[in-house]
């Protein structure tokens, strides 16, 4: 937003310029641009206003330069100012035709308000949307998943529980990384039904990054990454806070969130923050009948104190989210001719007998996540930033089946990892190589230790997991040109303790050769150890205001993720027995991506297209004999087809956008597309779960504010899911569901009560309550998705610093 | 030296870990065996046969004994039991105790109308509705399959078992019961 302004600001003082100045006059034809710096950082000023003695002409932005032009011979004083920093002069002289150019450098004021702002990390030369403000406001009370599930690129994959994960250019789990406050979030991200343990309440910004960014954030970034910002912590002296509540018509439940920020005055280094939500609802109801157990409770709860030194900064962190979500009873995943006479017949077998109650029985989940963050960063003047994060996540998940002896049985498959991580990263300051081109970077090393314990059915086994990192990014940022260079290098050691039933089944099933593990197998000892290499290369160039294109190209190696070398046993979403490949290797993506931005005033857009060849993709598919027939194992339970990972050839691209239009003052009209497109190379078919391509508009009306409301708006949505083309019938079992239209909507308004902001919004979802399934929700194979739902959200924001 | 520090630092913590409860093996819902036991009404020898998965699901396929009744009237015992487990352990208790939410379905050509078998329940449950368990097995000349199914109805109070849950089963197809299978083989049944 300020942002904007800023550049709306230069344009209309430029323009105003032009107008003025004789441009017909050959003697004026002179230029200089005026480049602000921090003097000890050498970080950009942005935002300063520059003058001519005391002709305003415009602020320095983003990079913090600013052209003058349309200048006649002539030597004078420019003169940079910004509050917090004390004026600074330059003397040039400038020549009929020739632009110079003048870096003027900064000193932080005596006695001032510290702003800690920091120059904004450059864009991404992937392409990348941020969700903040209202658009996050829109998903309070909603998963996680739901938050991004609106920003192109990116599709929910749902589970039976009613939560999902995130897929982004048709990857998740496994190759779609999330970082909370600058940490991986570390869970059990392999499983379909396992969604991402985290509080959306807790994000005041989430940015989604499309496209592998595998040098900053790890190896396996291939889809893209997933960025959750915490609220910014308070730096004056008071207390800040805001409380929503959130009622749900489908689930007839409702949250309550609340954070809470101080800054004693006694000690106003110290920033404090508690926040904290929970949620209850019941099962959810489709159009024509209840969606049986899908009751949810959730809580988290988080407390922050930051520590802040004008050199350095000291920050821990405590977060807790647990849940207990009810598994829809419609599921029937126990057989392979149950799951089919679900998956055909339409409507759930005794979906007579299905309540939306409360009550969360077997089949369900509960989960725990514990993450503490501990953080310092040093500033040194003449070198730069080093910033240090120590982080440990618990991670705890307990999934109970339909058993016998229910109340005493436990949970039939307990997962409980440990992560702890070191890592540290160096930002130097901006070097500057002349006065249009300067360098920013950084370095980074990184340490991971894990350990997972397992107890329950067959499924995976307990490891323990050492890894260690290390990076340089490096951005060479000119005017109108960026270009960046990366690489990373990854060492992952693991070591399984696979029982030796569970090693014998390996063996027999050819997945794993007699004595890979040694001679011991009472368990056996699997260790494997991957070298893994990332490189990636970026360039953007602002051909011309406010056109801009971006590209990358890179190369990055994953490591096989401990389930897709030892998944053994039934799998608990599908019919199928799954094996894991315990000889895998790291697989190679090799991606390109091509970004165009147009950033108007009027108008916003963005278009990118990617491709991403990767080279063994770790597959999960039907397991094929020697004569090319599916594998089924006979067992107890009746037959099953075998499914294993293994390396096969593939290849991803499509295409995303959006565009955002203000044609009149009170008008908004968007428009959103996803495709994405995924094939086998080595057979040309198609791969499971890539999702349909997806439209998506919107118009938003604001009237004009009328006292005491402002900021009112309605907001009418429309999504169409196209129908997926092509699947493959031994691996995704029935075709994909038609494709389906769902229209949404939303009114809302602010006002304010006592001093405080309060905003108010009614939304709905599915309101022409439409009997639809999605092809990447697991719930397609067995009901509808959720009829019509309202959510009615008030939120208070409240400051001791009263707005004037 | 922070990288010593910290492996050190790692290597106490993973340690210090324990396990996420929930039984060591919790392995009370695997069933490997199913085992018939035709007792002649008159008196006599039972005859047995076994449907046996030695490592549990995967790997190595299950097997059934083939069954070789002579013409007559038996009583028909159904087992399950787990031989991961040593001793094996009798999932068949658990079943009893859980008599409501469980059935013992028999399919196949050779209890069909003109297969070998005619099958009767011979035990119920607190609602009067049958589980199979214990049957009553009339023999005549013929050969036929016999598949038994184990099925774990849906954990609904009041239980969805019903009186015509059997006849469905048969005319439907077992698939389109509630719940879920927990145990199935099929066995060949020859009458000389």
């Amino acid at each position: 937003m300020r942002l904007r302004a800023v550049l709306l600001s230069v344009a209309l003082v430029a323009a105003a310029r032009s107008a003025s100045a004789e441009p017909e006059d050959p003697q004026c034809n002179g230029a200089v641009d005026v480049h602000a710096v921090d003097a000890s950082t050498h970080q950009p000023v942005v935002a300063a206003t520059v003058r001519i003695a005391s002709e305003l002409l415009g602020t320095t932005d983003e990079t913090g330069h600013f052209l003058i032009a349309d200048l006649c011979p002539a030597t004078m004083t420019v003169i940079v100012e910004r509050d917090d920093y004390n004026a600074a002069e330059a003397i040039v002289t400038v020549t009929a035709t020739a632009r110079s150019s003048v870096e003027i450098e900064m000193r932080l004021g005596g006695e001032v308000i510290e702003v800690h702002e920091r120059a904004p990390d450059p864009p991404p030369m992937q392409s990348s949307t941020e969700v903040s403000g209202a658009a996050l406001e829109r998903s309070r009370g909603k998963s996680f998943t739901a938050a991004i599930a609106e920003v192109p690129g990116v599709t929910q994959l749902k589970s039976a529980t009613g939560v999902a994960k995130p897929i982004i250019r048709g990857q998740f789990g496994r190759r779609l990384l999330l970082l909370v406050d600058g940490v991986r979030h570390r869970a059990q991200e392999w499983g379909l039904e396992h969604a991402p343990e985290v509080d959306p309440f807790v994000a005041e910004k989430i940015r989604v990054v499309r496209g592998a960014g595998g040098v900053r954030y790890g190896s396996d970034a291939i889809g893209g990454v997933v960025l959750v910002d915490p609220a910014a912590l308070r730096r004056e002296p008071g207390y800040n806070g805001e409380l929503h509540l959130i009622g749900m018509s489908n689930g007839r439940g409702g949250s309550i969130a609340g954070r809470v920020q101080g800054v004693p005055r006694s000690l106003p280094k110290l920033s404090t923050m508690l926040e904290g939500s929970i949620k209850r609802s019941a099962a959810l109801e489709a159009p024509d009948y209840a969606l049986d157990n899908t009751g949810a409770f959730e809580w988290s709860a988080g407390a922050t104190v930051d520590y802040d030194l004008t050199s350095s900064d000291y920050k821990l962190s405590y977060r807790r989210y647990q849940a207990e979500l009810g598994v829809c009873a419609c599921l029937r995943a126990h057989s392979i001719d149950d799951f089919l006479a679900q998956a055909r017949a339409g409507t759930p077998v005794g979906a007579d007998e299905f309540s939306a109650d409360f009550a969360i029985d077997r089949p369900k989940q509960q989960v725990v996540h514990d993450t503490v963050i501990a953080r310092g960063s040093w500033v040194r003047d003449k070198l730069g930033r080093f910033t240090s994060t120590f982080a440990f996540q618990h991670d705890l998940r307990r999934e109970y089946d339909v058993v016998r002896n229910a109340d005493e049985a436990g949970a039939q498959y307990n997962f409980r990892l440990n992560s702890y991580e070191l890592d540290g990263v160096f930002e130097h300051n901006p070097i500057h190589l002349s006065e249009h081109w300067h360098l920013r970077g950084a370095f980074g090393l990184s340490g991971l230790a894990q350990a997972h314990h397992y107890a329950g059915l067959h499924l995976v086994p307990p490891f323990t997991s050492l890894g260690a990192g290390a990076y340089a990014i490096e951005r060479l940022i000119g005017h109108d040109v960026e270009l960046e260079l990366g690489a990373r290098y990854d060492l992952t050691s693991r070591t399984a303790e696979i029982e030796k039933i569970d090693f014998q089944r390996l063996v027999r099933s050819g997945q794993l050769a007699d004595g890979a593990c040694g001679a011991d197998i009472e368990p056996a000892k699997c260790s494997a150890r991957y070298h893994t290499f990332t490189a990636s290369s970026g360039a953007l160039w602002r051909f011309a205001e406010p056109w801009s294109i971006r590209g990358e190209l890179s190369v990055a190696q994953r490591a096989p993720n401990t389930d897709e070398q030892y998944l053994n046993g039934a799998a608990p979403t599908f019919p199928v027995l799954a094996l894991g490949k315990p000889d895998l290797g790291p697989e190679t993506t090799y991606g390109t991506s091509l970004t165009l931005g147009y950033a108007g005033t009027a108008v916003k857009a963005e278009a990118s297209g990617f491709v991403n060849r990767i080279d063994d993709y770790i597959y999960f598919a039907p397991a094929i004999d020697d004569l090319g027939q599916p594998i089924i194992d006979t067992t107890i339970r009746g037959a099953f087809p075998r499914f294993t990972t293994r390396p096969i050839p593939a290849l991803f691209f499509g295409a995303d956008g959006g565009i955002s239009a203000a044609p009149i003052k009170q008008l908004d009209l968007g428009a959103q597309v996803s495709l994405v497109r995924a094939r086998n190379r080595a057979t040309d078919g198609p791969l499971v779960l890539v999702p349909a391509d997806h439209f998506r508009g919107s118009i938003t009306y604001r009237p004009p504010d009328r006292w005491p409301l402002s900021n009112s708006f309605v907001t009418v949505t429309g999504t169409y899911v196209a129908r997926k083309r092509g699947y493959d019938p031994a691996a995704d079992f029935i075709p994909p569901p038609a494709g389906y239209f769902a229209l949404g909507a939303e009114i809302g308004t602010e006002t304010c009560t006592l001093g405080n902001k309060v905003k108010i919004a009614l939304q709905g979802a599915n309101l022409t309550n439409a009997r639809y399934r999605d092809y990447t929700s697991l719930m397609r194979y067995y009901a509808d998705e959720p009829g019509w739902q309202l959510w009615l959200r008030a939120s208070v924001f409240f400051d001791s610093r009263k707005e004037q | 030296m922070t990288l010593s520090k910290t492996s050190m630092l790692a290597t106490l913590m993973l340690a210090a870990c324990g396990s996420p409860g929930g039984g060591a093996s919790n392995d009370e819902e695997v069933i490997t065996t199913l085992v018939l036991s035709f007792a002649p009404t008159g008196g006599g020898v039972s005859i047995t046969a076994e449907f046996d998965d030695p490592d549990g699901e995967g790997g190595q396929a299950g097997t059934a004994q083939p069954i070789n009744l002579a013409a007559g009237s038996y009583t028909l015992t159904v087992g399950f039991q787990n031989r991961l487990e040593a001793p094996p352990e009798e999932i068949t208790d658990e079943v009893r105790d859980e008599q409501e939410f469980h059935l013992v379905l028999f399919t196949g050509t050779a209890v069909a109308a003109a297969g070998p078998l005619t099958h009767s329940y011979g035990d119920q449950d607190a609602n009067g509705l049958p589980v199979g368990l214990t049957s009553s097995v009339m023999a005549r000349a013929g050969t036929g399959q016999l598949t038994v199914t184990l099925r774990h109805m849906p954990p609904e109070e009041p239980p969805v078992k019903a009186a015509d849950t059997v006849m469905l089963a048969k005319q439907n197809g077992i698939e389109t019961l509630g719940g879920s299978t927990d145990a199935t083989a099929t066995f060949l049944v020859t009458v000389p």
